[in-house]
């Protein structure tokens, strides 16, 4: 018999783009979102669970002009012009995760897109095919970590009728001249958008957006200061889901919110655990890149394996503090300070340095098929890692295919590779 | 720079490796370096395979088998995809040439791209100034740069009278990995001689003739041109890299035009030059492309287009369904044979083209 939940997914994947349109279904979510039923283990992430709903209802229904960009494009250009930021990228994450991503991937495949291309492009790709996704007023993006977005979000722009700005990022992030001309791309592409969403004073959008930012900053730096902790309970497999607040919030006071009760959170957490004299047991797991999204038991094999996952590539804070008098520079220093903006020695640099300050007992480097930058760079990483004393484990997966899923062989990898680590 | 390497600069003609053909050599070829582009290993690429990821483009891989084995001491990437940015990182980490640098690429053609293009060939004149102790002049780019046209006039020449696409491919090959245009020419000069009624256009012997475009990045092999050749199609253009898309300079290149130039200007128009040739997928004229391949179909009578791009080049792969979209209403039908830059599978890889070459 179908039970509740295969039920829901049954009819997630029939949903229509027409539903995703029609004011009962967000109606229906926002009550479910007051409902007891929404218990979310950690209370910041009601924040950023209310801040989505909000955003993608009002993306749906088009109450302000819906600009489409990729992870490093910076979320604050985007609020601070009145446009709301939508993530095809993060979009695939959650369509994984509900089950209904094949289906898209599917759609884009019949239209001779090949399946060697990496899936949370394609799986976008898909559902815009099917008109499923959010309609774009324009789309952005960063030509960094990869090209794979500039190339989709190309295709993208064509099947909308909408314009593409690509900001193109410079390999080289420590000449002046590159930071300047990264910073007029970003000056001019904030203006394009303010020129869409009418905003006429921009200069104080901007200036509010870089403040929440950097506050936001600030309680980020204090998660990141207790999850250095043995005795932090935050598991890593789920705070990889946080990269959504870090790619698309920063620049609202959701984001500001959510980082602040989620350092609170974390501490009275860890507080009580200090005085139970509980430290969390077993090894400590630095996790580069992403995570396989769809549903699987990864995560179960993981903490039955006594692993815990303390520190996520992709999810911390990378960047300075922003200058509110030089925001543009600012954002460019921003963008060109992610580890995978530039060369792999940057991203190799920086694992090891997390290694460290998180005192890993090993590495596992998810080698999402379709994704060039960060698999072409994992043994060099791994090789750097092992410098220090840190072993490797590069897993080949998939984040959104669940067709590609090969969990048993997983497991088994993980089980040899975990085994084999001592504990510092 | 080792001081031995230093003080030998200039005498030497010591190998400056490259791989895109956004590469300007004509700066490398101007600090008396000897601007070669790497083909990679025949394969297998075991090694190269146990450090790049394999779903890794088989050209960047194949390069790093080769440069394991034999590098030169200068090497020069750009950014044209983050397969070369990976082939870039392992170059540096696991061979450690002399001298490597990644050469910032935009996308667009627009003023504000050149400017970007000529400040990253700049940087790439300090990084050579510095490693080599030697000053580039505007007289010394010049030459350089008449000696390219030499090479692309040459080219030209060549594929108007050569006799099959696989003598295109190899002459092309040929001014890559040498660049040297006395060579070239001597070549043209000393193979055979076609008559009139030889030449390769649409003249009336070949009206019945099942004409492809071939279009791509590189083809290693000639196995894929033989093969259409042999399975009745007669290849009319080579839209690839490291064919048509090499050419760079048009023949009514203005050389007094150039000889008034001081290097500034110089870099302006090289920077310009490159940006404005026929697009690969990866920038941001992508329609430009199409259309050429339409106005190359047309001028050239051909009643089909084979794509036979790289295994996982992502841009090629964005831009199929963009293509088919392009050519299916032209009624102009499209092959897509995607290589693995070895092209072993022969028998498949025959099977289809015969197939396709028959629909024609």
């Amino acid at each position: 018999m179908m039970g509740i939940a295969d039920y829901l997914i049954q009819q997630l994947k029939e949903i229509s783009p027409k539903t995703m349109r029609s004011s009962a279904l967000w109606k229906a979510v926002a009550a479910f979102y007051r409902s007891p039923l929404n218990r979310p283990s950690l209370k910041a992430d009601k924040v950023s669970m209310s801040y989505f709903i909000e955003a993608t209802r009002d993306a749906y229904i088009s109450r302000k002009p819906v600009v489409w960009a990729n992870l490093l494009v910076p979320s604050e250009i985007i609020h601070a012009s009145g446009a709301i930021p939508f993530y095809p990228e993060l979009a695939s994450a959650v369509m994984a995760g509900a089950g209904i991503s094949v289906r898209f991937l599917e759609a884009s495949e019949e239209n001779s897109f090949s399946r060697d291309l990496c899936s949370f492009h394609r799986a976008a790709i898909g559902a815009a095919i099917q008109d499923f996704l959010p309609r774009p007023h324009m789309m952005i993006t960063c030509s960094r970590p990869c090209e794979g977005a500039v190339l989709s979000f190309s295709v993208l722009a064509e099947l909308y009728g909408v314009p593409h700005y690509s900001i193109e990022v410079p390999e080289n992030n420590a000449l002046q001249e590159n930071i300047e001309y990264l910073s007029r791309q970003i000056e001019e592409v904030t203006r394009i958008i303010a020129l869409i969403t009418g905003n006429s004073n921009l200069k104080d959008g901007i200036k509010q957006a870089i403040r929440l930012s950097n506050e936001a900053r600030k309680n980020i730096l204090e998660v990141e200061e207790t999850r250095k902790e043995k005795s932090c309970p935050l598991d890593g497999w789920d705070a990889i889901g946080h990269i959504a607040v870090l790619a698309s919030m920063p620049g609202t006071p959701a984001c500001v919110k959510f980082y602040r009760l989620l350092a609170e959170e974390l501490k009275e957490m860890k507080n009580i655990l200090d005085s139970q004299n509980k430290d969390s047991l077993g090894s400590r797991i630095l996790w580069m890149h992403l995570k396989p999204f769809y549903p699987n038991s990864l995560a179960d094999s993981l903490r039955s394996l006594g692993a815990k996952i303390v520190c996520e590539e992709y999810n911390r804070c990378y960047w300075d503090e922003l200058d509110t008098k030089e925001p543009f520079p600012s954002l460019a220093k921003k963008i060109l300070s992610h580890p995978s903006a530039g060369p792999a020695k940057n991203r190799a640099r920086e694992m090891v340095r997390l290694a460290k300050e998180y005192s890993v007992d090993g590495a596992v480097h998810w080698n999402h098929k379709g994704c060039r930058q960060a698999s072409g760079s994992a043994l060099l990483i791994k090789d750097e890692l092992s410098k220090i004393g840190v072993r490797t484990l590069i897993l080949d997966g998939e984040c959104v295919d669940s067709r590609e899923k090969t969990e048993g062989q997983i497991r088994t990898r993980l089980e040899a590779f975990l085994e084999t680590l001592e504990i510092k | 720079m080792n001081s031995g390497l230093k003080e030998n600069f200039g005498q030497s003609g010591i190998r400056a490796g490259w791989f895109c053909a956004y590469t300007p050599v004509e700066i490398v070829e101007a600090f008396g370096l000897k601007p070669e582009r790497i083909f990679g290993s025949p394969g297998p690429w075991e090694k190269a395979d146990g450090i790049l990821y394999t779903n890794l483009c088989p050209y960047v891989r194949s390069c790093l088998e080769e440069g394991l084995a034999d590098s030169p001491p200068f090497v020069i990437f750009t950014t044209c995809c983050d397969h070369l940015r990976r082939l870039r990182d392992a170059w540096d980490y696991y061979i450690k040439p002399e001298f490597s640098y990644i050469l910032d690429l935009p996308r667009g053609k627009d003023e504000s791209s050149i400017q970007y293009f000529a400040n990253s060939i700049k940087g790439l004149i300090s990084s050579l100034e510095e490693k080599t102790g030697c000053e580039l002049s505007a007289e010394k780019l010049r030459t350089a740069i008449v000696k390219r046209l030499e090479v692309d006039m040459a080219l030209e020449k060549a594929c108007k009278t050569a006799s099959s696409a696989q003598e295109i491919l190899r002459l092309y090959q040929l001014a890559q990995k040498s660049f040297a245009a006395s060579e070239l020419c001597q070549l043209l000069e000393n193979r055979e001689t076609y008559t009139e009624e030889d030449k390769r256009d649409a003249s009336d012997s070949f009206a019945h003739e099942k004409k492809v475009i071939v279009s791509g990045n590189l083809l290693r092999s000639e196995v894929i041109p033989s093969l259409i050749e042999e399975c009745g199609g007669t290849i009319v253009h080579l839209d690839l890299c490291s064919a048509s898309r090499f050419s760079l300079w048009r023949s009514d290149t203005n050389s007094r035009e150039i000889d008034s130039l001081g290097l500034e200007s110089l870099l302006h128009l090289i920077a310009r030059t490159y940006l404005s040739k026929t697009p690969c997928p990866r920038m941001s004229n992508r329609s430009e492309r199409h259309e050429l391949i339409v106005d190359l179909a047309r001028t050239h009578n051909a009643s089909g287009v084979i794509l036979s791009p790289l295994m996982f080049c992502d841009s090629f792969l964005y831009d199929i369904p963009l293509l088919l979209k392009k050519l299916e209403p032209l009624g102009i039908p499209l092959l897509v044979l995607e290589s693995d830059y070895r092209d072993e599978n022969v028998g498949g890889i025959r099977t289809r083209v015969e197939a396709f070459v028959e629909m024609l």
